[in-house]
């Protein structure tokens, strides 16, 4: 039995001009004990309103959310087995920073003993040794990040979850976060729920990741089935760049299919269930293609250096939109206006359930 | 630092009245006919400015203070009194002017200025009892206004004033309103101290409350009557132990900026058709002896307001009593503060 | 060179308030303080001489002669600073569940409202104290309304009573107590409310611990700016309390209106600001320490 389950889970509002607003539109998700699992979507989806569902912050207006089996909408907040880091981080800035992370044994009534030790012992395990005493307010960005997280663990949650707590950290900071949430979660062996509208942060930590859209689940999957083979043009589009290809198949061989653009570019696709005159939209990842001797070809518009890498939008020679291709830099790398041609796997080409 | 401030303030002064010829008046609220202003500056061109005050005291605390660019002040006979013993006022002449023959002698009551040659005598009258027969039949004493809630249920109030209140309970006692005998003192405020559990409030805002029908009786100016014109069930009575009164003079200061003016005011004010149109409105007594032949028949023929000479033998009015007003303000402390 | 022209400058900018709050605050101070141990004058005013009886009158020196020793005075002035930390509490009371429930209004809402309680301002209090007077009464509207729906059938005794002076008190400081402490709750995170909900604080511990710490400086200062014109005040009792229980207030003004003892009323003067400032340092202290948290 999964440790959340969530059935049927509807939530409206009332928008300003007196009408309802879906925002979680019939939500049906499991969650593991142990699993990292990331709801991601622009804002609007309803991720949040999901997430302040579980934490009881929302109630729902239909449907149900269970814990271990037993019904939590009955109870108010403080009495779920649930805690949540703030994307504010919501720190108490009239308390030491240890009093914050003590506040949820403080209300529960612990011995100050115990308290003293626990947090002790949760400071360590965000790295914050020692800095106890310090007020909210004295600490840095990543710091205060780190007390939100080490307050709302201590209590021994059955699930954490997080609210877009990385979104106020500065890049470098928030790729060193990402890894350390994953190594916590592994540490303590309990569920997180992960609140991002960052693929990049979906992908990285997620053992699941589901993307919702305007109060519906568009997808759920590990991030590489998410990001090599989106259901829909929604979630491949929001997932990573991407080429898109609207195409007509024009006949079936040897397992390929050979699939036409209106403007006639030509693509090999795996054949899967389609058949000749079938409409069909692929996905081609920018670096599923290189530059080879033959192939499409086509013009560069623009390239783009990004360091290592080189972006390009190339222009096919048969017309129709700029396909967006990574290609590495090097001496020889195209400058705009050269003629190039492009390779790829037909086996790398994906095709949309729906499109 | 105050005597540049007086001086710049003497110069504006200055410049104005080249301008424009003015004069500026400070008397207690709505105690003056605002028609006799209207005359006087119709027939003089002189502007008359007006600012008003609470009580004798406020008064005095102002212009001690400083304050200048007053012209007239209308002091209680009293205070009149003390003004003149500070050197406040100006002496004016008045006594010498033709129409000064129209003033009672009798209404000549400074002691320090028996001649009125600095102010002359502005107004005069009673502080007795309204009540409202309706609620409490026909009261003729004190020792019946103050019975007034326990046999009726109707409430009573007395002025927030503590010579007038104190006087109440030396004239029970039958000794002087200006007794300065700690004795006599202490009697009046356990007089009053007996009585207070009956008074609803000390308040000058009766009047309005009479009229509503919420208060049975209350201690206050003859003034008073012009609210109950259209209410013949409320009287007015001078109770039978004695009571106050009070006469206010106009009195020119010696730091008043247009002094002639203030004499022409004065002038003014001597002429019988003038204190009456003052009767008219304020429903006092004049010290004028024409012009209590033109005030309107209603107020005339009054026994309220007009009072005969058997009353007039109770009445008693306040002098200055000097050091004595400690002993005053003590009393007057113990009764506010008792519960 | 830089500094000592930024100085110059900041002195400059600085010199036309230092002479307001000089000639205009501090001088009239000094006057009060200085007039407080002169001899009164026989009408009004000062002699130049030293006279410590002021004091004595009110502390317990006084020879008797001169001057007698009374505890009214201390007890008038006990009265009042009930009468205000009443006053405090009252408002507080009424104030803090209003200011919660005002700062979750829709926006145009809210501006009508805070509009609405700043109206008062706009006229005399006076006027609005005779108002008071209106509804009180007893034939006014309160009693007329109470009557009407037969929740009474004697008129309330409500008018001259210490319960008036408190109620129009508590009308009169209600802006000065609201404006503060709406402020400082409507700058209060919602999240922090959420966030010891989520650690498992009940309501009344979340309350306790969180709101209320968070929310201290706007109680304080609403406290202090209730409590300070709240000792002083003598319209209210005179008005509304029928002039029967003297407040420190009417006795100052008493001193210089009608018993024309100027350093007498000086000295009660510097007293009540002896005790209002002691007030005032003690809450600043409690907001610092309180603060120091914050911080």
């Amino acid at each position: 039995m999964a440790l959340l389950e969530i059935r049927k889970a509807r939530r409206e509002f009332v928008t300003p001009e007196g009408g309802r607003f879906a925002a979680l539109d019939g939500i049906d998700l499991d969650i593991g004990a142990h699993e990292f699992v990331t709801l991601l979507g622009p804002s609007g989806c309803g991720k949040t309103t999901l997430l302040r569902s579980i934490s009881g912050f929302e109630t729902l207006d239909g449907g149900a959310i269970l814990l271990d089996g037993a019904d939590l909408s009955t109870l108010p907040p403080f009495r779920r087995p649930v805690n949540t880091v703030f994307q504010s981080y919501a720190l108490f800035s009239h308390m030491s920073v240890a009093r914050n992370v003590g506040y949820a044994l403080e209300v529960r009534g612990e011995d100050r003993a115990s308290r003293e030790r626990a947090v002790a012992e949760a400071l360590e395990k965000v790295g914050l040794t020692g800095m106890g005493t310090r007020k909210p307010s004295q600490l840095s960005g990543g710091q205060r990040q780190r007390v939100a997280l080490a307050r709302a663990i201590i209590g021994k949650p059955r699930l954490l979850l997080l609210d877009e707590p990385l979104s106020a950290l500065d890049r470098n900071l928030r790729q060193q976060m990402q890894i350390e949430l994953k190594t916590l979660q592994n540490t303590l062996g309990i569920a997180f729920i992960f609140v991002t509208h960052d693929q990049e942060e979906a992908l990285t930590m997620s053992d699941r990741i589901v993307v919702m859209r305007a109060g519906l689940i568009e997808q759920i999957g590990t991030p590489r089935q998410i990001y090599r083979h989106p259901k829909n043009r929604f979630v491949a589009e929001f997932i990573g760049e991407t080429n898109l290809f609207a195409l007509t198949i024009d006949r079936i061989e040897s397992g390929q299919a050979l699939a036409r653009t209106v403007e006639g570019l030509e693509l090999l696709l795996p054949a899967g269930t389609a058949k000749a005159g079938d409409k069909a939209v692929a996905v081609l990842r920018p670096a599923d293609f290189t530059l080879a001797d033959q192939g499409i070809a086509a013009t560069v518009t623009k390239a783009v250096y990004l360091g290592a890498d080189l972006h390009l939008f190339v222009q096919p020679a048969v017309g129709g939109p700029e396909i967006r291709v990574t290609a590495r830099d090097s001496a020889l790398a195209p400058k705009e206006g050269t003629k190039v041609h492009l390779a790829y796997d037909p086996a790398a080409s994906h095709v949309l359930e729906a499109a | 630092m105050k005597a540049l401030g007086v001086a710049v303030a003497l110069a504006l002064m200055a410049g104005a009245a080249q301008a424009e010829e003015t004069l500026a008046l400070y008397n207690w609220g709505d105690y003056i006919n605002p028609e006799i202003l209207t005359k006087f500056t119709a027939e003089t061109g002189i502007k008359v400015t007006l600012d008003t005050y609470s009580s004798n005291e406020e008064m005095l605390a102002k212009i001690q203070a400083g304050a200048t660019g007053y012209d007239i002040v209308f002091p209680s006979v009293h205070m009149n009194d003390i003004m003149l013993k500070l050197g406040l006022l100006e002496k004016t002449d008045i006594n010498l002017s033709p129409d000064f023959k129209n003033i009672d002698p009798a209404n000549l009551r400074s002691k320090e200025d028996p001649t009125s040659s600095y102010c002359l005598p502005y107004a005069w009258g009673t502080v007795g009892v309204f009540y409202n027969e309706k609620i409490t039949g026909p009261l003729t004493s004190w020792a019946d206004f103050f019975a007034v809630p326990e046999k009726t249920g109707g409430k009573i109030t007395l002025l927030d004033d503590m010579r007038e209140v104190l006087a109440i309970g030396l004239i029970a006692n039958g000794k002087s309103v200006n007794s300065a005998d700690p004795a006599d003192i202490k009697l009046a405020t356990d007089y009053i101290l007996a009585h207070k559990a009956s008074v609803s409030a000390f308040s000058y805002d009766s009047m309005a409350m009479m009229t509503s029908g919420d208060i049975a009786a209350a201690h206050f100016f003859v003034g008073g009557n012009v609210f109950f014109i259209q209410m013949p069930e409320i009287k007015y009575m001078i109770p039978s132990e004695g009571a106050t009164m009070y006469q206010e003079n106009i009195c020119v200061l010696a730091s008043a900026p247009d002094k002639e003016n203030a004499k022409k005011f004065m002038e003014f004010y001597l002429r019988p058709e003038i204190a009456a149109l003052n009767v008219a409105q304020q429903y006092n007594g004049t010290a004028n002896v024409q012009a209590r032949e033109l005030i309107p028949a209603e107020i005339k023929n009054n026994p309220n307001i007009t009072v005969g000479p058997e009353t007039l033998t109770r009445l008693h009015i306040f002098e200055d009593i000097g050091a004595a007003l400690k002993l005053y303000d003590r009393a007057w402390n113990t009764i506010r503060t008792a519960q | 060179m830089a500094i000592r022209r930024q100085t110059l400058v900041l002195a400059t900018l600085l010199t036309p308030v230092t002479l307001f709050l000089g000639v205009f605050f501090l001088l009239p101070l000094l006057i009060i303080a200085l007039f407080s141990f002169l001899t009164p004058g026989l009408y009004g005013g000062v002699e130049w001489a030293f006279y410590h009886w002021n004091y004595g009158r009110i502390f317990g020196w006084a020879d008797d002669i001169i001057e007698v020793y009374e505890p009214i005075y201390l007890q008038i002035l006990a009265r009042s600073l009930g009468f205000a930390a009443l006053t405090v509490l009252l408002c507080l009371l009424l104030c803090y569940p209003v200011a919660f429930w005002v700062s979750r209004l829709p926006n145009r809402w809210r501006m009508l409202f805070l509009f609405l309680i700043t109206l008062p301002f706009f006229s005399s209090l006076i006027v609005r104290l005779y108002a008071w007077l209106l509804i009180l009464k007893p034939s006014g509207i309160l009693n007329t309304v109470l009557i009407g729906v037969g929740a009474i059938s004697e008129p309330l005794e409500i008018l001259y009573t210490p319960a008036a002076v408190v109620l129009g008190m508590v009308y009169v400081m209600v802006p000065f107590m609201f404006l503060p402490l709406y402020s400082a709750v409507d700058n209060l995170d919602r999240a922090l409310i959420e966030a010891s909900m989520d650690l498992g604080a009940t309501r009344l511990q979340t309350f306790l611990k969180v709101v209320l710490p968070q929310t201290l400086p706007g109680i304080l200062g609403g406290a202090v700016i209730v409590f300070i014109p709240s000792v002083g005040n003598f319209i209210v009792p005179d008005v509304l309390g029928g002039a029967k229980g003297l407040m420190i207030g009417n006795l100052v003004e008493q001193q210089f209106l009608s018993a024309r003892n100027w350093p007498f009323g000086s000295a009660l003067s510097m007293i009540v600001m002896a005790v209002v400032l002691a007030v005032l340092l003690g809450s600043t202290a409690a907001a610092k320490r309180k603060g120091g948290q914050n911080a």
